[in-house]
This record gives structure tokens, C-alpha cells and sequence, in this order.
């Protein structure tokens, strides 16, 4: 069976994980009330989504 | 091997999921919106549409192919007699998912699923409510004063951008007002939500 012949260093280790990495999540802002937040989702502070109210903001 | 690989089982037995749609398009009839997950929104959703078609036919054998699934009788006369009329009109596409913020707890993704409640839009109407919004957007600000930096920004530097998608839109429509009206809502929708984002 094939086995590694050299043990991977920690600097080669370190440089393959260098890749190993997470987005940020899309931001946007919102159309009625300038806020960040998420595309494609109703707006978390005014509850807007297309240029109407979609459900209400309990603060 | 899992052919085509239609739909998601959500974690559940085959009765258990039978059960969770019944529960799902029941309160989708009685309360004509539910917040729920993506997953199951988007599960749910064809079963329900399929459920308004027949309420739409109207007759014995179709009123008893919903009892099947739907337990409530209450909720199935309310689909008979309101929905099957509401819909009369419109061609499928009685739904409408809207994601929402994902869920505190598990991060759940999660969504709106509710019936379409107004009329299918002309493309003169469409445009008339994005003028209104434009108006409206001043005093949003003034309401999120903790945002103001963010507000007048987003204001200022989107204002002529939407404009000229407007104006855009109008050519558009005029060049192929039937194509635009004929179009599903829920995809126009979409469609303008993608060219503002390349604004």
C-alpha cells in the first residue's frame, strides 16, 4: 500500500491550509431604510422587501 | 442511487412528513401566511399550489382528493369557497416564498410562504408603485436616524441608479408589453431585484 514517505512539515501544512478560508456573508443595503442587510431577504430592521412592508418590526 | 434526487425528505418518515405538509398547507389556508424554514416552505409549496388547483375545479371528486391530505374541514371549505374563487384568474403561481433572516437558535434559513394576494400586476401598475416608493424613501430615513450616515448614502448614491432602471423597465415594457405582463410576479420580481443589484 502506498504510504507518505515524508512526514507533511508544519510549514506545509500551514501553507496548504492558507487556503482554507470563509466568506463573509453578501451585504446590502436596504432599499426603504438604508440599513445593511442580506440580498434576496426581507429587511430584519423595517420588515420591507420590494418597496413594501412585509411583516411587522416588533423593537 | 437516488435518481433524480426530486425533492428533500426532511429528516422525517414518510408519514411524519405526510403529516408536516397537512399541518403546513392547513395553516397556509387559514392563515394565508406562514413563517417557516426554507427547506419546508420550498417542500410545501407545490403540494399546496396543487391543493388551490383542485379547489379551483371545485367539484365532489376533487373536494375529496384534498380531504386526503388536508384533515381540517373547516380549512378546506375556506379553500373551496374564498380561495378556489380568488384564484380564479391566475394561471398557477398562487404562492409566494420570501426569505427572511435566518433563525436565532439554529440558524435556520428561514422564509415567508404566503398566498399572492393581489391582483396579477399590469405593467403600468408595477411601475406606479416603484414611483411611490421613491417618494416614500425620504421619510424612512428620517425614521432610522441611527442609520442616517447609511440612509443618506445609500439615498443619494441609489436614487438616480433606480431612476434609470425605471426608465429602463419602461422601454422594455413598451417594446414587449405582453411578454412582461404575462410573466409570473414572483419571477418580474426577481428579475428587477437582479438589475438593481448590477446597479
Amino acid at each position: 500500500m502506498a504510504v507518505p514517505k515524508r512526514r507533511t512539515s508544519k510549514s506545509r501544512k500551514r501553507q496548504r491550509r492558507t487556503h482554507y478560508k470563509i466568506d463573509s456573508p453578501a451585504s446590502s443595503l436596504c432599499s426603504n431604510c438604508g440599513q445593511v442587510k442580506q440580498p434576496h431577504r426581507v429587511c430584519p430592521h423595517c420588515g420591507y422587501y420590494k418597496n413594501r412592508v412585509v411583516v411587522e418590526v416588533t423593537e | 442511487m437516488r435518481h433524480m434526487k426530486k425533492g428533500s425528505k426532511l429528516n422525517r418518515t414518510a408519514s411524519h412528513r405526510r403529516a408536516l405538509m397537512s399541518n403546513l398547507i392547513t395553516g397556509l389556508i387559514t392563515h394565508e401566511r406562514i413563517r417557516t424554514t426554507k427547506a419546508k416552505a420550498r417542500e410545501v409549496r407545490p403540494l399546496a399550489e396543487k391543493m388551490i388547483t383542485f379547489a379551483k375545479r371545485g367539484d365532489l371528486h376533487a373536494r375529496r382528493q384534498v380531504l386526503r391530505l388536508i384533515k381540517d374541514k373547516e380549512a378546506v371549505t375556506k379553500l373551496f369557497d374564498i380561495l378556489g374563487a380568488r384564484f380564479k384568474d391566475r394561471p398557477g403561481g398562487y404562492t409566494r416564498i420570501l426569505k427572511m433572516e435566518n433563525r436565532n437558535g439554529d440558524n435556520a434559513e428561514m422564509a415567508l410562504l404566503e398566498l399572492v394576494a393581489e391582483e396579477v400586476s399590469k405593467g403600468s401598475g408595477r411601475k406606479r408603485r416603484r414611483r411611490s416608493k421613491k417618494k416614500t424613501a425620504p421619510d424612512a430615513v428620517a425614521r432610522a436616524p441611527q442609520a442616517e450616515a447609511a440612509g443618506e448614502q445609500s439615498a443619494e448614491t441609489q436614487a438616480p441608479d433606480r431612476q434609470e432602471t425605471v426608465a429602463g423597465e419602461a422601454a422594455a415594457e413598451t417594446e414587449t408589453p405582453a411578454a412582461a405582463e404575462q410573466q409570473p410576479e414572483a419571477e418580474a420580481g426577481e428579475k428587477a431585484a437582479e438589475e438593481n443589484k448590477q446597479d
